[in-house]
């Protein structure tokens, strides 16, 4: 990887600890810029000071001071989330292509994203029928994260088991079921798009391309422990990744419970993915591009991709729901398809230039 | 010391394995022979921990095998495979580094190690190159670093596995390889090798079992387990005449004719 060698170059005169760790140490200045900027642009402007002297008074002052308001009830939970799911999905996108051996993996493969849609959707179409009247209506408001979420996670436990039969888990396996679980949903979702009415049509098509429209704090309560599990809990897992790279059986050979560590690793990417899907909808591409280009920058050493992969994931969705939130203002632009605008060409720059090199196998 | 005592394996509908017994010393280098199928590859995953055991007992030093945790054990055993793929872009000396993983020592220290088994392995020139770029041979070379790296400082009594691992490499790099396993005997290692040369086995061990369906047929020296009696049982016909038997043993195959 030319990017890496260059850089090992650029850093040769840095001490070994600071020029190992000074890409995090970027990344992380990237990430409060980054929240700095998402939290004072939007209808109204606050400078950076307005931004600081909101946050130093509190959530109190909300009740007489409309910055701090603005701030605190709307951009604050919407631009934290943001962050916690880029960070969420980068991580566990990084950590589901060790497990499956392949830089091309994403938590959607085994069916998480399919399953958690299939859910939602199923709460959209059919939800005004199973909760009729004015509480009916409350509830389904809660309803539909509830349901993606455990729809997410049911659809993850299924393929798994089908995968674990006979004792261990095989990755074929794993990738076969979550395909064929990935078509079911995606026939039944189709079906109930077929009975769905325009409004329920218009709910779903937003829905299915992410939005952050909305996240209030009991939202963000809700899932964020699961996001923070997975962000916080994978790049521990650093060392017994790299050892799964090179196949499980040596994995194992080196000390690494490699059964325990799949099983791990799937469940707190299922986790964020349902928790990230019950919060803001699909959103494509963080999972598979960050980790990726973090790759092509710092190398595959899991100790360093893990944390870089959480802190640029969280960086790009928070900017990316800056723009979904001003480009057109007042209206939004769903998120999911800014990420995939953005993503999509510069992937492809990217895989053009790795396939040029020929590195790609 | 390596203890194997009545190991049984079945697959399926197929017994693999029938009680097989077998002790390794330290120091001694073990060359498992046989044909295809004949259980070598099945009895090297039950000594290395990787296949549960379902009847017969092992013990390592004196304990059971499976009462050893995953760290102890990576500790005193290492296996070298018959290949590792490894699609992502890490650098050789990365590679050779996880071999440092049951250690969980800093990046400096290991680093210190990585290096030397690097030169043990004469894998030094390959130490930046990306790993899938590698040669098939060159690929296996670094493996075996990544192995001596799990295994420094070489204790004796740390067990060693290579499963056909010379498969790939070129007649020199065989011979280096095993070389270097026997120098790892010397310093009071078991090497346990599942070998397909003869020859190369009788070169370098200094005890062979011959394997024949699931059992093993009879083990000893070179010159003791290599008689054309034994070898015409083990692989099926296949004549061998042994040119001398002296120092080592010389082998040569008689010309099959091909008669379709």
């Amino acid at each position: 990887m030319t990017i890496q060698w260059r850089q090992a170059q650029l850093s040769q005169g840095l001490s070994p600890v600071l020029s190992f760790y000074w890409p995090l140490v970027a990344l992380s200045l990237l990430l409060a810029g980054s929240l700095l900027l998402a939290l004072s642009k939007g209808a109204i402007v606050l400078s950076a000071e307005q931004v600081w002297q909101a946050l130093w008074r509190g959530p109190a002052a909300s009740q007489y001071d409309p910055q701090a308001l603005i701030l605190w009830q709307l951009r604050l939970p919407r631009v934290l989330m943001a962050a916690l799911i880029g960070a969420a999905l980068a991580v566990s996108g990084a950590a589901v292509q060790a497990v499956f051996r392949n830089p091309l993996a994403d938590p959607g493969l085994i069916g998480v994203s399919s399953g958690a849609a299939l859910a939602a959707i199923i709460m959209i179409v059919l939800g005004p029928v199973l909760f009729a009247g004015y509480w009916g209506l409350r509830m389904q408001l809660y309803a539909l994260p509830l349901a993606a979420f455990v729809g997410g996670l049911l659809t993850t436990f299924l393929v798994y088991a089908m995968a674990s039969l006979g004792g261990q888990t095989r990755v074929t396996m794993l990738l076969l079921a979550g395909i064929a679980i990935a078509a079911l949903t995606g026939a039944i979702s189709g079906v109930l798009t077929y009975l769905a009415d325009d409004t329920q049509l218009r709910g779903l098509t937003f829905w299915s391309m992410g939005s952050l429209a909305g996240i209030t704090w009991p939202m963000f309560y809700a899932t964020a422990p699961w996001l923070l599990l997975a962000t916080l809990l994978l790049p521990c897992c650093y060392a017994g990744l790299n050892a799964l790279l090179l196949g499980e059986n040596v994995a194992s050979h080196l000390g690494v419970n490699a059964q325990w560590l799949k099983r791990g690793v799937i469940v707190l990417a299922a986790l964020a993915v349902g928790a990230s899907v019950a919060a803001a909808g699909m959103i494509g591409f963080i999972g598979l591009v960050v980790p990726h280009i973090m790759r092509l920058w710092l190398g595959p050493d899991h100790q360093r991709l893990l944390p870089a992969s959480a802190l640029a994931g969280a960086s790009l969705l928070v900017l990316a729901d800056l723009a979904a939130r001003t480009l057109i203002a007042p209206a939004e632009v769903p998120i999911g398809i800014i990420t995939a605008l953005v993503g999509s060409p510069f992937f492809i720059l990217l895989l053009l230039q790795q396939a040029k090199r020929s590195h790609f196998t | 010391m390596l203890v194997a005592k009545q190991l049984s394996l079945q697959l399926g509908q197929k017994q693999v394995l029938h009680s097989i017994d077998l002790q390794v010393r330290e120091g001694d280098f073990l060359a498992l022979l046989g044909a295809n199928g004949a259980g070598k590859s099945s009895l090297l995953s039950l000594l290395s921990a990787e296949r549960p055991l379902q009847q017969g007992s092992i013990s390592l030093n004196g304990r059971a095998l499976a009462s050893l945790s995953n760290k102890e054990l990576a500790r005193q055993r290492a296996v070298l495979p018959q290949s590792s793929p490894l699609f992502f872009p890490f650098a050789a000396e990365e590679v050779v580094r996880m071999g440092r993983l049951p250690w969980g020592e800093g990046r400096q220290s290991s680093m210190a190690i990585v290096e030397q088994c690097l030169a043990l392995a004469q894998v030094v020139h390959l130490a930046k190159s990306a790993y899938p770029m590698l040669s098939g041979g060159e690929k296996q070379r670094v493996q075996l670093a990544r192995v001596l790296a799990q295994l420094w400082p070489f204790r004796p009594g740390q067990l060693l596995l290579l499963d056909e691992c010379t498969a790939s490499l070129d007649p020199l790099h065989q011979q280096q390889v095993f070389a270097l396993a026997k120098w790892l005997s010397n310093q009071g290692l078991m090497v346990i090798a599942v070998v397909h040369d003869l020859q190369l086995a009788a070169q370098y061990a200094n005890r062979l079992a011959l394997l024949a369906a699931g059992r093993i047929l009879v083990q000893g020296s070179p010159q003791q387990v290599l008689t054309p009696e034994h070898l015409h049982q083990a692989y099926h016909g296949f004549e061998v005449e042994v040119m001398a038997q002296q120092e080592s043993v010389l082998l040569r195959p008689k010309t099959l004719l091909f008669n379709p």
